[in-house]
């Protein structure tokens, strides 16, 4: 595959649309459940160890500029590095599967009954892998296009809502104690871990300056960080915090409240465009740099010779698509999948192991950046 | 590669049947209203679904009904549905719902069973409206609306009353789930009542085969008054007036009419009051160790009428008008504050007022609080103020010419 | 022909083998001119007589030379100052296709063309299809050089270059790639050569089929290359450092690279108050957007989402369908390749015609079909919603891409509502992010975004006057393309 480019602008960007679907729309109904009426705060409250793990990544980006995240985990932790790699590629493949059954699940659930599941997911899929084999830069392009559209949209919905808005029922605060807000705020870990896909691109980022650089890191973090704290809060104040846990799709159901000024009325399917939209980048560049970490996985193999892109992306897809629809026969078992697989082991590789990484790397002297050596070349 | 995918799946699209979720507008019954009732142990479940072919101008005076109603007993809302839509020779879709009406019966035994299988539903917009009526059900939905495009059915143009309402707190569905599964507040539901129709327009009864009222025909619909829950049940009825005071309290009123009689009370002379603007609070909170309730009221006003014999506005006497006004307001909130402390609910959300700021405290006294609430003393302060007087100042005093 | 040809020495010999190559032809001519001095000498012209100036050659050469005025050692200097050296015979034979006349004399193997064509051509016009309100009025003719002429007279500076590239193999055709210098990135222009250079086909006819050799892909559904009939739009193109390629025979100019934003662009936009043309190119992406989805967005409200229009509308449509005898997804794609079809007619219809007969055909025909049952009104409303505002787009490759387009999203709607619509988008999108004309990414100003970019595409920010010997101004094309160097 050939070098891709892009910039810091567009990589932070990236990372935003890739994640915000997460704690907007995907995972919602595990937090609220969680954490009660708490679970809003629990974004407030990951900010420092968010923090902690972007600055790691832009530090261990310095310290690999052209790396990504599987190539330079051997480099730092040694023969450990490949078997951490193969879980992080697993990770980014499991991501796929996970905004796949979602988005097929709210679809099949609220806008089409009848449609088989199958025929949604592969027809999804489909216009997908389409974006993938494009590239990453064409992936950046579209996130540049659809992301601020979803912000904007996004705001509408909360601004015309606000009439039906009571943030008194935020409150009481804490009332059952810290546990709420503690286990909502370890899952929402696993959902703002997924930022670390940022490893598996910044690579490819053109030399910035320094400043430029790191922005590029902590925009995205502000930028869920506010989405997933807003329709949360949103949501409880909306509804009450018992109605809005039991709902899976609680934004939806925002849209679905939207009555201002009479005539801006019955936008539901604004809101297919809203999920779909942030689904669509991030299906795309997660299974783009799956199937790019797996080759990075092999490469000292022939796969990328033997199994080019062009059809591994679309053989991976179909394959995810397939496990869907047969491995995840019914919601409760992929609230099981979501709750006790996914959520964790992406907290872990997303806010724990980059620190861990530096740290090791500091302890192995790896840690001189080449300072001013930012040379990229084809 | 790129090709060989867009053939795969033009291919794909071409060859699968296809089109499963659509549904044809010209097989689909759009449902208006619906309204819920308990008859023999069971629900009865009414829907009144638009009728199609009436278009406002395509006719000059639609002579059908616009809306037709269906009833149907069965052990549960959805099983109902299930049945409406068989009987219906058009698949029943309630993705229109504007409105649902629960009937008193049904009110009184819980509407709570009702409203997870109203919110579990994708169909029924969370921003129906939801109220209540004395009686059945089945039989408001059945009534014909005095005013109004017949297309709308006989409940579609409370789509505009609610919203204006200052007699009945209007309540979407989301309101509804929210207030009930809140701690500390009970909810109130706005009241349908049926009411006797007027004979039919005296002047056209001579015209060509004018319409004469058919028996069902003979009933219309007032929107005023609430309905009481403590729960999910319906305890009282609230009159417009007291209804009026409890929307004070919890700062539902916008504007509206107030009549007060003159100071020296007489027959039919009275000082009307429009307002303005109104705002409300209820607050819990502690005096002397005491849980003390408090409403503050706070109405802007003009005066519409003045039909009192003696001068009420003079240059000494400006605070009158606003006395007489907050006296009269107070009287009404004090009449709902006393019927919820009868019937055990917190309508006001004092409880939750407490719970915000000190839930133990709450939490502690939550099993009784029917008999707190019986208890504690409730004051209302009411902050009213007259603004405008109209084109003329005092009042009309053609008796002194004569 | 590979076989080796040379000029001869003597006038019977050159005669001979000319004879041989084109003497069988209409129009050919061999015309030996007596030379006074000395006696007996003669000089031999040969051309086509059709695409000659007859009076002319008479007045500039012959007479000349019969009147020793010209006397053949001193040719060529005293000859027009067009006549050029030929290089061989194949050379000497493109020049008399082309129109020239080539000059023989005794004794040398010298020959020489010279310039006294008369081709047949038109006059100059107005634009047909790029008839603007304000503005110049003149179109393109056939004439290479007259069209080169009336560029220069509208950039009149150094800056401007035309250059010459001739493609073909046997029958050539020359090129021009006219451009500002310094204005265009090395990259594109070289890229712009390359491909123009690498043409071999014979008897291109008109610019429009060089499209394909200067895109980047050859198939795709949006245009990547710009066609204009209009000189002052080229001057302005190549004030934006783009580069315009001019086929001889071709009454128009390629201009590349051309981006999404350029086919929102009509001739007039230039000349309009700038704020106005804000809101006219706003306007054209608004229907450009309502042109591509309004069919479907009708067949997926009336199918599949009931629940998505208010109330009352929902029940006029109902009452409008009833009876209707076609699912909505059928009738719509009907009624859409109808009027298509009614649009294809009006194009081949004489103009003193065609516009009454398709205004006639419309109405008669969407009466018709409404009073017949065949379709509800609001179908024919939509229908011709989407006409008018794929007419309202102001490039016609554009308005066929809008079409194409809108039968795909049709077929996904008709199949899967709403989503299908949306994921039809979103592959439209993907399509056009990975899109590039000549290297580059075609949606630029939008994404990558370039703000001065954008300011120009939306008519927002003068295009400045550039004077003899300004700095270039970069930012329009080289700000894209210069994507290496800059963040």
């Amino acid at each position: 595959m050939k070098r891709w480019e892009i910039s810091a602008f567009q990589a932070g960007w990236l990372t935003a649309g890739a994640v915000v679907l997460t704690g907007h729309a995907l995972a919602v109904t595990h937090f609220m459940q969680a954490g009660g009426r708490d679970a809003w705060i629990s974004g407030l409250i990951n900010m420092p160890l968010l923090f902690l793990a972007a600055w790691s990544l832009y530090r261990l980006r310095l310290i690999f500029p052209r790396d990504t995240i599987v190539q330079y985990l051997p480099k730092v932790l040694g023969v450990v590095g490949y078997p951490v790699a193969a879980i992080y590629v697993t990770f980014l493949f499991g991501a796929v599967l996970f905004t796949l059954r979602m988005t097929t699940d709210w679809m099949v659930d609220s806008i089409l009954p009848e449609t088989p599941a199958l025929v949604i997911s592969g027809l999804y899929m489909a216009a997908v892998v389409y974006a993938a084999l494009s590239g990453l830069d064409v992936l950046a392009r579209i996130n540049q296009f659809t992301l601020p559209l979803l912000a904007l949209l996004g705001m509408t919905v909360s601004v015309s809502t606000m009439q039906a808005k009571d943030y008194r029922l935020l409150f009481p605060l804490l009332e059952k104690g810290p546990w709420p807000l503690l286990s909502a705020s370890v899952l929402a870990l696993g959902f703002f871990g997924e930022t670390s896909i940022m490893g598996m691109y910044d690579a490819y980022v053109l030399p910035e300056d320094r400043k430029k650089l790191f922005r590029a890191y902590i925009f995205p973090l502000l930028f869920i960080v506010t989405t997933f704290t807003g329709p949360l809060a949103g949501s409880i104040a909306t509804l009450g915090h018992r109605v809005a846990a039991d709902m899976p799709y609680p934004t939806f159901q925002h849209w679905l409240m939207v009555s201002y000024a009479r005539f801006f009325e019955r936008t539901d399917l604004l809101a297919v465009h809203q999920w779909l939209a942030g689904a669509y980048v991030r299906s795309g560049i997660f299974l783009l740099m799956a199937v790019h970490g797996l080759y990075q996985l092999f490469s000292r193999t022939t796969l990328q010779k033997r199994l080019p892109a062009k059809w591994l992306i679309p053989g991976a897809a179909a394959a995810l698509v397939a496990l869907s629809e047969k491995a995840i026969p019914s919601q409760p078992v992929f609230d099981t999948f979501v709750l006790s697989i996914y959520l964790p082991t992406t907290a872990c590789l997303g806010i724990l192991l980059p620190p861990l990484l530096l740290a090791i790397a500091w302890i192995r002297g790896l840690t001189r950046t080449k300072r001013g050596a930012q040379t990229h070349g084809a | 590669m790129r090709k060989a995918l867009v053939v795969l799946v033009a291919a794909g699209l071409l060859l699968l049947p296809g089109c499963w979720s659509r549904r044809e507008l010209t097989e689909v019954s759009f449902a208006g209203v619906i309204g819920f009732d308990w008859v023999d142990d069971q629900y009865l479940v009414t829907i009144a679904i638009h009728s199609p072919g009436q278009t406002p101008g395509e006719k000059g005076q639609p002579t059908n009904r616009a809306v037709w109603t269906i009833s149907e007993p069965a052990p549960s809302p959805d099983v109902a549905f299930a049945q409406i839509d068989e009987i219906l020779p058009r698949s029943l879709t309630l993705s229109h719902v504007r409105s649902v009406i629960f009937g008193e019966e049904m009110a009184r035994r819980g509407i709570g069973p009702v409203m997870d299988v109203l919110l579990r539903s994708v169909e029924i917009r969370p921003t129906a409206w939801v109220g209540v009526t004395n009686g059945r059900a089945s039989e408001l939905l059945a009534a014909q609306p005095r005013q109004g495009v017949m297309t709308e059915g006989p409940l579609g143009y409370h789509d505009a009353a609610h919203n204006r309402s200052s007699i009945s707190p209007a309540r979407r569905l989301t309101e509804v789930a929210k207030i009930m599964q809140e701690e500390g507040i009970d909810l109130t539901l706005p009241l349908f009542r049926r009411a006797n129709k007027e004979a039919p327009n005296p002047e056209r009864a001579h015209e060509e085969g004018a319409l004469r009222p058919k028996p069902e025909d003979a009933f219309e619909i007032v929107y005023g008054g609430a309905g009481v829950f403590r729960g999910d049940k319906l305890v009282a009825w609230l009159t417009p007036r007291e209804a009026r005071g409890h929307m004070w309290g919890i700062n539902r009123v916008r504007h509206g009419i107030v009549s007060v009689g003159c100071p020296k009370p007489k027959k039919n002379q009275r000082i009307v009051f429009r307002l303005r603007g109104s705002s409300g609070r209820a607050t819990l909170g502690t005096a002397n160790g005491q849980l003390q309730g408090v409403i503050n009221v706070k109405v802007v006003a003009d005066v519409n009428e003045i039909t009192c014999r003696e001068p009420v506005v003079s240059p000494e006497d400006t605070n009158l008008l606003s006395e007489l006004l907050a006296r009269r307001v107070q009287e009404y909130v004090l009449a709902s504050v006393d019927i919820g402390k009868r019937e055990g609910s917190d309508m006001f959300g004092f409880g939750q007022s407490l719970f915000r700021r000190a839930p133990a405290a709450f939490r502690s006294r939550q099993a009784k609080w029917d008999k707190v609430l019986a208890e504690m003393p409730v004051t209302v302060q009411v902050d009213a103020q007259v603004v405008r007087l109209g084109q003329i100042r005092r009042r009309f005093r053609w008796q002194e010419a004569h | 022909m590979a076989r080796e040809l040379a000029f001869q020495t003597t006038l019977e010999a050159n005669e001979a083998q000319f004879k041989r190559l084109v003497g069988g032809q209409r129009g050919a001519i061999f015309r030996r001119v007596p030379v006074p001095d000395p006696p007996g000498a003669e000089i031999l012209l040969v051309f086509f007589e059709i695409e000659m100036d007859q009076a002319r050659l008479e007045l500039v050469v012959i007479r000349p030379i019969i009147e020793g005025e010209i006397r053949p050692d001193d040719l060529p200097e005293r000859l027009p100052s067009s006549t050029v050296k030929m290089k061989s015979v194949e050379h000497a034979l493109e020049n008399m296709f082309r129109g020239k006349v080539l000059l023989f004399r005794e004794g040398t193997a010298d020959v020489y063309s010279i310039e006294i064509a008369k081709p047949p051509a038109r006059s100059i016009t107005a634009p047909e299809t790029e008839a603007g309100v304000s503005g110049p009025r003149e179109s393109f003719t056939e004439i290479h050089v007259v069209n080169l002429a009336m560029l220069r007279r509208r950039y009149p500076g150094p800056a401007l270059r035309a250059e010459e590239v001739w493609i073909g193999k046997e029958a050539r055709l020359e090129v021009g790639i006219i451009y500002l210098d310094g204005y265009p990135t090395d990259r594109v222009l070289n890229e712009v050569r390359k491909r123009v250079t690498q043409i071999r086909e014979d008897g291109v006819q008109d610019v429009t089929e060089l499209t394909e050799a200067l895109a980047d892909r050859r198939v795709s559904i949006f245009p990547t290359v710009f066609v204009t009939e209009r000189p002052d739009t080229v001057a302005h193109f190549i004030k934006a450092g783009r580069v315009a390629v001019m086929l001889d025979n071709s009454p128009r100019a390629l201009i590349v690279p051309a981006l999404f934003t350029d086919f929102f662009t009509s001739a007039d936009d230039f000349y309009e108050w700038r704020p106005f043309v804000v809101f006219l190119r706003l306007l054209r992406f608004v229907a450009f957007n309502i042109a591509v989805p309004l069919p479907a967005l009708y067949v997926a409200v009336t199918t599949y989402h009931l629940q998505a229009l208010p109330t009352q509308l929902t029940l006029s449509l109902l009452a409008q369908r009833e009876g209707a005898p076609l699912p909505p997804p059928i009738e719509a794609i009907t009624m859409t390749i109808i009027f298509e079809i009614l649009r294809e007619a009006g194009v081949r219809l004489p103009r003193a015609i065609g516009s009454t007969v398709s205004i006639v055909g419309g109405l008669v025909i969407g009466d018709a079909a409404i009073r017949s049952g065949l379709t509800s009104p609001a179908m024919v409303l939509v229908v011709s919603a989407t006409a008018v505002a794929t007419f309202s787009l102001p490039s016609t490759t554009l308005a066929n891409a809008a079409t194409y387009y809108r039968f795909f999203v049709l077929a996904l709607t008709s199949m899967f509502g709403f989503f299908g619509l949306l994921l039809g988008y979103l592959v439209a999108l993907a399509n056009l992010s990975g899109m590039t004309s000549l290297g580059v990414p075609y949606m630029t100003p939008f994404f990558p975004y370039r703000s001065r970019h954008l300011a120009a595409a939306l008519g927002t920010k003068a295009r400045p006057p550039k004077h003899l010997g300004a700095t270039p101004q970069p930012e329009l094309i080289r700000g894209a393309d210069d994507f290496q160097e800059r963040s």
